[in-house]
């Protein structure tokens, strides 16, 4: 375990001035939330950044030639997977709680109205989104490097636009959303787990298939 | 864990490398059964031209590259099987650094000195001002030549026994190499260290090394002491008139010039050679040369 916290240590190492600079994002968060007039848009607009914060690594490590330190710290591919993804849970953490907190303040100095289950249900996206768009580009990542495939990091976004065009066209979507709405309107608490669990179980197949492309990597 | 414990007790200490029968392929390129042994406390040169699969066998040492046959071991401990416990008591120099170049360098050590069992603080920071490595500089304000040092100190302050090199001098100019070299030489002092280092630049092993191994072609041509290397091969030098076909086919690497014939033959076929033809004691660049004119290794 001490090894797995070791990579994830070494992760924030590396990233720490990206981070810096990335963080910025979190600005231009609050000024679409400022002009959209709705603190939901600023808290999803700093989850699809956190994600940007989350790919960056890949990044630092492949200008620094970092393949090498990894073939030579004593330190198992699987162990460095770990670390890798541990370091993006606790990336999207921050951006959660970042999102959640300027969301209330957001609130409060605009003066508008927030429902708790839109509040709870906003969050919950969110970080299924951090986690589901981490989870794609992560492994496209450790499969091709990052500068190759960069470029591939909006297949989530293209994913999420064929699955919403498919869903909105079935004649049954109203009764379904409505369905929806109306459980979690009775179960507000549920909304955040229902985010953390999806969330949650996105990273971990997503972990699973990068260990496999890894693992059976030259470095 | 059986393993460690009896490298501990000093019952491994003989070899602190031990490569039998290595192969890897590769589209265009085939390592064929490569072996070495560098005895602990020892320098050893692993000299071939470029693409003659120094660094492909320095990947399957570190198991950043998978072996397709053969057997790798560490102070007895297999590369593989025991990866933890060997990656504890190496430490690798590369041609280019691999720390993170926004890092200075006292964070370098925050980032790496958890993974280290013997990592010593108080060693690095000594080797920081022993290499006049300031440590608020970041990785990419140094120098060629700092940088080098500076993946020295990492290597030495976690006491690593095996010292792997893979072209640590291309690119340094000569007085950066002769500190490196001197630096070598200080940590192989107590007997228990051992470097192994890949080059192109023979010249460099002229003064530190003990043993030589020669790759060409992704075979070994020669591995041992390097003064059975030196002693092993002679350079003749003789007119046209002296290359009898008997010696041609003695000869590695034939070269025929205006005035006559060069090559290199092994000092047992000295003997009997003719008058004319003159004997030389080779360098290690000459007989890299020689094989490498030859086309492969025998």
């Amino acid at each position: 375990m001490s090894r797995i916290l070791n990579a994830a240590k070494l992760d924030y190492f590396a990233s720490k001035s990206m981070l810096r600079m990335v963080s910025m994002l979190v600005v231009i968060g609050i000024i679409i939330g400022v002009i959209a007039h709705g603190p939901d848009y600023m808290m999803m607009f700093i989850m699809v950044f956190g994600v940007t914060s989350a790919g960056s690594i890949f990044s630092v490590h492949e200008r620094s030639h970092s393949d090498k330190l990894y073939g030579i710290l004593p330190l198992t591919k699987t162990q460095m997977i770990l670390g890798r993804y541990l370091y993006a849970l606790v990336i999207g953490i921050i951006y959660i709680v970042v999102a959640g907190v300027l969301g209330l303040i957001l609130t409060y100095i605009m003066g508008v109205g927030f429902d708790p289950l839109v509040y709870w249900a906003t969050l919950a996206l969110g970080f299924a989104y951090f986690c589901f768009a981490t989870g794609v580009a992560y492994p496209i990542y450790f499969k091709f490097t990052f500068a190759k495939a960069y470029v591939f990091t909006m297949i989530p976004m293209y994913i999420i636009a064929v699955a919403f065009l498919i869903v909105t066209r079935r004649a049954d979507l109203a009764s379904t959303l409505g369905s929806i709405v109306t459980f979690f309107m009775a179960h507000v608490y549920l909304a955040p787990i229902f985010g953390v669990v999806l969330g949650l179980i996105l990273m971990g197949v997503s972990l699973a298939i990068s260990n496999v492309i890894y693992t059976r990597k030259e470095i | 864990m059986i393993g460690i414990r009896k490298w501990r007790k000093g019952i491994f200490m003989n070899n602190a490398l031990e490569v039998e029968g290595l192969c890897k392929s590769y589209r265009d390129f085939r390592l064929d059964s490569v072996h070495l042994t560098l005895p602990a406390g020892n320098i050893m040169g692993f000299v071939g031209q470029n693409g003659a699969g120094k660094t492909t066998t320095i990947r399957c040492i570190l198991n950043m590259a998978t072996r397709e046959s053969g057997t790798i071991r560490v102070f007895g401990l297999d590369n593989i099987k025991d990866e933890l416990a060997v990656k504890q008591e190496l430490a690798a120099v590369f041609d280019e650094i691999f720390f993170v170049e926004n890092w200075r360098l006292k964070e370098v050590e925050k980032a790496i000195q958890g993974f280290y069992a013997k990592w010593d603080s108080r060693l690095y920071a000594d080797y920081l001002e022993k290499f006049e490595l300031p440590a608020n500089r970041q990785v990419k304000e140094l120098s060629r030549g700092m940088k080098m040092k500076l993946m020295l100190a990492v290597a030495m302050c976690h006491e690593a026994k095996l010292l792997i090199l893979d072209e640590p001098t291309s690119g340094l100019d000569p007085v950066a190499r002769d500190e490196l070299l001197g630096i070598l030489r200080d940590y192989i002092s107590d007997g228990e260290k051992s470097v192994f280092f890949s080059t192109h630049i023979t010249s460099d092993l002229e003064h530190v090394a003990d043993y030589i191994t020669l790759i060409d072609h992704g075979k070994i041509f020669y591995t041992g002491s390097k003064d059975g290397l030196l002693d092993h091969f002679c350079i003749i030098k003789g007119g046209r008139d002296d290359l009898t076909d008997e010696l041609k086919k003695k000869v590695i690497g034939l070269a025929l010039v205006s005035n006559g014939f060069n090559g290199m033959i092994h000092s047992t076929d000295a003997p009997g050679l003719s008058a004319g033809i003159d004997v030389e004691h080779p360098s290690i660049d000459e007989i890299l040369v020689h094989i490498s004119k030859e086309g492969g290794a025998e």
